[in-house]
């Protein structure tokens, strides 16, 4: 068999057969990680008509540093229901949701388990209020000690700082114009009204987003994700298990994950021979598409996928990372998005859900996007279901890490 | 305010998770940061095996992963480069090394910095010029370092990077 072909990591299929999400929002004042992680938990049996006896394995998703805990796989276990079963904790940063998803889809692929539930929450402890540290810069601070303590933290500014560059590259080459980028952001806003879990559901204009507070120029607070608490879970099954227990799986045609180099500066900026003439892009989605695409025949994504949902922090990511993902050619994705094209009714929607950029829980945020594919694939999207068939889609996650987790589902087996 | 005005209501726990810690830069930074500091170089490595500059310097290449060991190839790259992109820091800034807000006022650069055989060495460091009106793609800038008394073997130790002028038909030639 051919090195790398789908087979080789999936040799049983594995379809999703619960799911679970609680509302996101930007905070359960009163509830603990576990009473959290609880709700979306229950639900996701609910959802497969399954109890814990019937659950294998749970792989858990955190990100320690934002959650003030360490071991949470100790913390959570009962409410996972992991007494006494297999289970392992996923830290892979804002791709975690994904990667405790791969985790299942593996297991359950080699046979190792047959029923296997992933659970991502996120519960941020709150600066209190005698605090001069806003919650923002918290974040920032958690998520610039990613970057290399030598190299690169000294200048770097969390999440905001790396979009920012992002933007600030696309925008010399693209040509793209603040109210172009601005025309994503309200895209996005508008989508996340019809979604009922979304957390940032205000109606945005142009005016408002171009208009919006500078975080890190070219960067405004209305271009960055918020940070949003909530928690998902998702189970998958074995086909032979799936069959038992629903009569709408969805099912898993193949996973991939790439890793990005250490640095970030290097990993993002050396994609060619001369780095003056490097497009803006994220290189590991790149790759995760040329992969996942090339072993599933998806010649042109903007007619062979009928949804996608993409992990975009800032909206200037999601327009580059278009482009990366081959939905059209290098700085046309503002074009795109201005010809209605990614809209719930266009040829390829993008982010129906609203994205990460209305909702941003981060440990789960990747296994949102997982979820959302799913939720359209069943047609159970509610508000924001995309009309028409939807067979097949994509989801990506991204991080700290830089990596790309990406999953390819749909409704059928061929 | 007083701290009873904020005493946490009941059922949320105060907890506090301060911790001094020192990172070992490691042999290939720490030779690079030692040199940086004390000679005002630049370096990069070639790697044995690819030949690719790596940038910052480490053991092992990210593409070949060669592990470069014996008869290191240090390459001066710098001081010089070219400003590819900037960012403006608008919002307030918790530096991770001191958890204290910070306001350099200073524009973080992309430059690419000089280096022999190649398009050059991607490094993100601070711009001199405040004015992001002033600034282009293109620009050549320089690095400009510290006093000496008050240098700590950190890339601190370079304040910014300046602009400066080329000499007319210098660039062309």
């Amino acid at each position: 068999m051919r090195r790398g072909e789908r087979s080789d990591d999936m040799r049983r299929n594995v379809a999703i057969v619960g799911i679970g999400m609680t509302p996101m929002k930007t905070r359960w004042r009163n509830l603990d990680r576990n009473e959290l992680a609880n709700m979306a938990i229950r639900e996701a049996l609910d959802d497969a008509g399954l109890a814990m006896t019937d659950i294998d394995e749970v792989t858990l998703s955190d990100i320690d540093y934002f959650t003030g805990v360490n071991n949470s796989i100790m913390w959570l276990a009962d409410d996972l229901g992991a007494y006494m079963k297999n289970g392992v904790k996923y830290e892979t940063g804002g791709t975690v949701g994904g990667s405790s998803c791969h985790a299942a889809i593996h297991h359950v692929a080699a046979a190792a388990s047959d029923v296997v539930l992933a659970s991502a929450t996120m519960k941020i402890p709150n600066p209190p209020a005698d605090s001069n540290i806003p919650i923002g810069a918290m974040a920032q601070a958690a998520l610039s000690s990613g970057f290399h303590p030598v190299w690169e933290r000294f200048c770097t500014i969390g999440a905001a700082g790396f979009f920012a560059i992002l933007a600030s590259a696309y925008v010399h080459q693209s040509g793209c114009t603040e109210e172009a980028a601005a025309a994503c952001r309200v895209k996005a806003a508008r989508n996340a009204q019809l979604n009922e879990k979304a957390h940032l559901k205000m109606p945005l204009t142009t005016e408002d987003v171009v208009n919006s507070p500078l975080l890190v120029w070219p960067l405004r607070l209305l271009h960055m994700c918020p940070t949003t608490e909530g928690s998902t879970a998702v189970i998958f099954a074995s086909e032979e298990k799936a069959r038992e227990i629903t009569d709408k799986p969805v099912w898993v045609r193949d996973i991939v994950t790439i890793h990005s180099s250490q640095f970030y500066t290097t990993s993002l900026l050396m994609t060619g021979k001369d780095p003056m003439d490097s497009p803006a892009s994220l290189p590991s989605l790149v790759k995760a598409c040329e992969v996942l695409y090339g072993r599933n025949n998806i010649n042109d994504p903007v007619e062979d996928l009928d949804v996608i949902e993409m992990y975009d922090p800032s909206t200037w990511a999601e327009l580059i990372w278009m482009e990366d993902m081959g939905l059209c050619e290098r700085g046309g994705a503002w074009r795109m998005v201005e010809r209605g094209e990614t809209e719930i009714e266009g040829r390829i929607p993008v982010n129906p859900s609203g994205g990460v950029v209305s909702t941003n829980p981060g440990t789960p945020s990747t296994m949102i996007r997982y979820i959302e594919v799913a939720l359209q694939i069943r047609g159970e999207a509610g508000a924001h279901q995309i009309p028409g068939d939807v067979r097949r889609g994509v989801a990506t996650g991204f991080g700290g890490t830089g990596w790309t987790p990406m999953v390819l589902l749909s409704r059928d087996l061929d | 305010m007083s701290a009873q005005e904020h005493e946490p209501e009941v059922g949320h726990i105060r907890s506090r998770l301060d911790m001094k810690m020192e990172y070992p830069a490691g042999l290939y930074l720490g030779e690079w940061l030692r040199r940086l500091t004390e000679e005002e170089r630049i370096l990069a490595l070639r790697c044995r095996g690819c030949g690719r500059l790596l940038f910052p310097p480490q053991c092992v290449c990210t593409s070949c992963h060669t592990e470069n060991i014996e008869d290191l190839d240090w390459v001066d790259v710098g001081p010089e480069g070219t400003l590819l992109l900037w960012i403006a820091i608008k919002m307030p800034w918790l530096d991770p090394r001191t958890l204290e807000f910070k306001d350099t006022g200073h524009p973080v650069g992309i430059i690419i910095l000089d280096a022999p055989d190649e398009g050059g060495v991607v490094y993100m460091h601070f711009l001199e010029e405040t004015d992001i009106d002033k600034l282009e793609q293109g620009m050549r800038v320089r690095a400009v370092f510290k006093p000496r008394e008050e240098r700590e073997y950190f890339p601190t130790d370079i304040l910014y990077f300046r602009t400066i002028q080329e000499e007319p038909g210098l660039k062309e030639a």
